[in-house]
């Protein structure tokens, strides 16, 4: 494949037009009529009478000097030819979010596949690099044969939640050294529109703007015996947009129940459903539209116990205070035996427990005001808002461990982890606080529970977006085993279980199933993407980057001689037949 | 036949009417008419006396003579002759030249003569060169009644006249109105025209064009007579050329007047008609002023 480095120079072409209209004038004669041809006999003819060939309109001689022309303009363009030995691939970075099936079959997947074809064939014989752009970058490999890309191809399923693009082109340009040129498809068009296209890259944007209804967010909470469901269901659309939802109970635990919706452009609407307790997975789905991937969600039972905690405290009025803010949670349950988390106003406990909080009250103290400094990052003081709190801090106190917050100097709540728990130490005397009477107080108790419970084998969820990293702590009982991850939609995955905590990333939605010794959970991953669902930014258009100089010269051999030698060439063959002219007319 | 050509001659009979035909020829043979021949006849006019010889009329004797000298003397008159002019009017498409006024001077010009030849008692008739040669309507009385005249024939005078058997006034004068551009053999031409006839004249009456074209660059000429057409690129050579073509041309008319006896006399048609100059006509003493 050819390309020119110079295009302005095509300009160059208006010059046949003009050596075209010289020609005509030059060459046409004017009618005259005389009385007699006898005295003009001896003549020389004019330039268009003779043989064939010069009583043509046109003699040879203007086409040779158009090919002159032709030969010289192509030389400016600074024509390159393709090297396809030494070539850099052409990276295909393939959009795989679910927005890419809208439409179907005439989806942008579907478009984007036949120009990847009309692509192939049209530059066959060069490399071919696939990534695809699904929530994280795919290296899929490099392909010469229509084969191998089509095998390729079949992974490019657009069924993740969102894309990653920018970090895809990223990944190319990093493995080809900013010398390959980068193909998007995608059904968007690129941020900034076609002034900001980046060197070497061609985007490819494959979309129709239009309205969609969608599932944008699902959610599903269960404890002391209540369950309950929720969706939120969006319109980002220019238009009001209506459908019907569906509520089913794929366990067989209920009759399906249908509603109408109608939600005006970029409406939000909150679904909740309240599920009598042991209730299965709950399935919505809206009626369909342009884009069918955002329209079913599955939500399954969250099966989290509560933790069990135990108060071992002394004072009266400090243990009332804890109750409370427990019981404002939801997330605990206070037992005497086998506790997970025990609270006490205790200076030392036997390890009844793995975790253990130690509050430091003392009779009297001082009030501690802001500024407080928090350490935000750790889960304990996540959502803490301490404004306008007074904290009384016992005379003295001195917190061992690691300081989570703290007024000035002094300590009031600090980790010190051991290698079955951990204990939590925290200054505070109510009586010299206005704490207890803040959020702040149960948020702090529910972020504790939420992060022990977070620490149990298993996730500490059951249903979770897609492309949402999964936490999941490894059982103790299951050290040397492996965890196997097997969904619903043929996904299998098996890893190697590590100590401690380890990252899932489940890109593709379904049912998984997963498997640690005799551990066994189940999870859920929904395709939940407001982004992905708003097809008003989608767009068609062809949008190229300038081809960068280094890129050029590592990929393209420079042609500009071949045309240039065959101008002079031409220009010698040129003067050889006018020079042979004149010497005839004399 | 087009209205502006019956107006030229008219304008051409009205200019001739000051001018007589001043032919001096010696083979007139008219018949008896009211014109003195310079031949001997049976006038009253006395020419000259020569020695007797014999087969002369005995009646003709100058008695006188012989009692004074004892020689048989002979007295001769004059002959009265009627002078006849036939007038050929080429009618070749060349003659109507389109941007010249080749025809209408050529109309003018006979118109002319006719008129001058009638002043000297001269019995015309006109003539037109077409595919044949033939007489023009009303073609022996006034120029101003001449019809039919039309210039669009293919064919040369020559080619007209090669086909002619007789017609012309015996022993007359015939005057050949022509621009001579055709390609053949003036001694030919010259020779038919002039069997019979008492005398030949040839005027070449051109066209400013002809004479010199002035065109530069390419150019499709074509034949007014064939429409033989031709590209030809010209240049001042070329016209240089032409102008030297042109005047081998009538040098080779020339040449073979010469050598036939024939007067040629070459005038331009754009300048005839400006201010209806005849000083050439004047000049050759073909006519005079009346």
């Amino acid at each position: 494949m050819m390309v020119l480095s110079h295009k302005i120079f095509l300009l160059l072409l208006a010059a046949i037009p003009i050596l075209t209209v010289i020609y005509f004038l030059f060459r046409h004669s004017r009618p005259l009529v005389v009385s007699s041809l006898l005295l003009w006999s001896d003549q020389r003819p004019a330039r268009r009478s003779g043989t064939f060939w010069k009583r043509m309109p046109l003699p040879p001689l203007y086409f040779l000097e158009v090919l002159i022309i032709i030969a010289l303009m192509l030389a400016a363009t600074g024509p390159l030819l393709l090297r396809k030995d030494a070539a850099a691939p052409l990276t295909l970075v393939l959009d795989n979010s679910f927005s890419m099936r809208a439409g179907a079959p005439q989806s942008p997947r579907e478009q984007g596949q036949r120009e990847i074809s009309a692509l192939f064939r049209a530059m066959t014989g060069r490399k071919f690099r696939v990534i695809l752009a699904g929530t994280e970058p795919h290296h899929l490999g490099k392909f010469v044969t229509a084969a191998e890309l089509e095998t390729a191809l079949r992974q490019w399923t657009c069924d993740e939640c969102c894309d990653s693009v920018d970090a895809a082109v990223a990944l190319a340009r990093r493995l080809d050294r900013d010398h390959g040129s980068i193909a998007v498809f995608t059904d968007r068009i690129p941020a900034g529109g076609s002034d900001k296209i980046p060197d070497n890259l061609s985007w490819h944007a494959l979309g129709t703007p239009d309205d969609n209804l969608a599932i944008v967010n699902a959610s599903r909470r269960g404890s002391s015996g209540h369950d309950r469901a929720m969706v939120i269901l969006a319109n980002p659309g220019r238009n009001p947009g209506r459908a019907i939802l569906t509520v089913r109970f794929p366990g067989g635990s209920g009759t399906p129940v249908t509603q109408a919706v109608t939600l005006e452009p970029e409406q939000l609407k909150k679904i909740s459903l309240a599920l009598p307790a042991g209730t299965g997975a709950v399935e919505f789905a809206l009626s369909g539209d342009k884009l069918d991937f955002d329209n079913r969600v599955v939500l399954l039972p969250e099966s989290r116990p509560p933790l069990r905690t135990s108060l071992a405290i002394s004072d009266s009025r400090l243990a009332q205070e804890v109750r409370r803010a427990l019981a404002a949670g939801e997330e605990t349950v206070l037992v005497d035996h086998d506790p997970i988390l025990t609270i006490t106003d205790r200076n030392q406990l036997p390890e009844t427990g793995r975790y253990r909080l130690f509050i430091r009250n003392g009779k009297t103290g001082r009030s501690a005001v802001a500024p407080f400094t928090v350490c935000c990052g750790h889960p304990l003081c996540n959502g803490l808002d301490l404004s306008g709190i007074v904290w009384g801090v016992p005379a003295g106190a001195t917190l061992p461990g690691f300081p989570l917050l703290a007024a000035g100097d002094q300590p009031l709540l600090t980790f010190n982890r051991r290698d079955t728990g951990g204990d939590f130490y925290l200054a505070f005397v109510p009586a010299a606080s206005t704490l207890q009477d803040a959020p702040a107080w149960p948020i702090l108790f529910w972020n504790l529970a939420d992060w022990l419970n977070g620490k149990r084998p298993g996730s500490p969820r059951t249903n979770f977006r897609c492309g949402e990293k999964i936490p999941f702590n490894s059982p103790p009982t299951a050290t040397g085993e492996q965890l196997k991850l097997t969904g619903n939609n043929g996904f299998q995955l098996v890893l190697p279980l590590v100590t401690g905590t380890q990252q899932l990333n489940i890109d593709r939605p379904g049912t998984y199933d997963v498997t640690a010794g005799k551990y066994h959970s189940r999870l859920q991953v929904n395709p939940l993407n407001y982004r992905e669902s708003d097809l008003r930014h989608c767009g068609t258009g062809t949008f190229t980057g300038e081809r960068s100089a280094a890129a050029q010269q590592h990929d393209y051999l420079d042609i500009a001689w071949i045309p240039l030698l065959a101008a002079l060439l031409l220009l010698v063959l040129h003067q050889l037949i006018t020079g042979r002219k004149k010497h005839v007319l004399q | 036949m087009r209205n502006e050509y019956r107006q030229y001659l008219r304008t051409g009979a009205a200019r001739g009417a000051g001018f007589a035909l001043a032919l001096q020829y010696g083979n007139f043979n008219g018949g008896s008419g009211f014109r003195l021949g310079r031949r001997c006849g049976s006038s009253l006019e006395f020419m000259e006396h020569r020695d007797y010889a014999p087969g002369d009329d005995l009646r003709r004797l100058d008695w006188n003579v012989y009692a004074r000298t004892e020689r048989l003397t002979v007295k001769l008159y004059r002959e009265e002759i009627n002078p006849r002019l036939d007038l050929i009017v080429d009618g070749s498409a060349s003659m109507a030249l389109p941007g010249s006024a080749k025809a209408e001077a050529v109309l003018g010009l006979a118109a002319f003569l006719a008129a001058a030849a009638a002043n000297a008692g001269y019995t015309v008739q006109s003539w037109q060169s077409r595919d044949q040669l033939e007489p023009v309507h009303n073609g022996s009385g006034d120029p101003g009644r001449w019809d039919h005249l039309t210039f669009d024939a293919a064919s040369s005078p020559a080619e007209a006249l090669s086909g002619f058997r007789g017609g012309f006034l015996h022993q007359g004068v015939r005057i050949v109105l022509s621009d001579l551009l055709w390609n053949g053999l003036p001694a030919h031409f010259l020779g038919k025209i002039g069997a019979g006839s008492a005398g030949v004249i040839v005027i070449q009456l051109l066209a400013a064009a002809d004479l010199n074209p002035g065109v530069i660059g390419n150019v499709r000429l074509t034949d007014s007579e064939t429409g033989v057409a031709e590209e030809l690129f010209l240049d001042a050579p070329a016209v240089e050329r032409y102008r030297s073509a042109l005047a081998r041309h009538r040098q080779q008319w020339s040449n073979a007047c010469r050598e036939a006896g024939v007067m040629m006399i070459t005038m331009t048609a754009e300048e005839l008609l400006a201010q209806w100059d005849v000083q050439p006509l004047l000049a050759r003493e073909i006519i005079r002023a009346i």
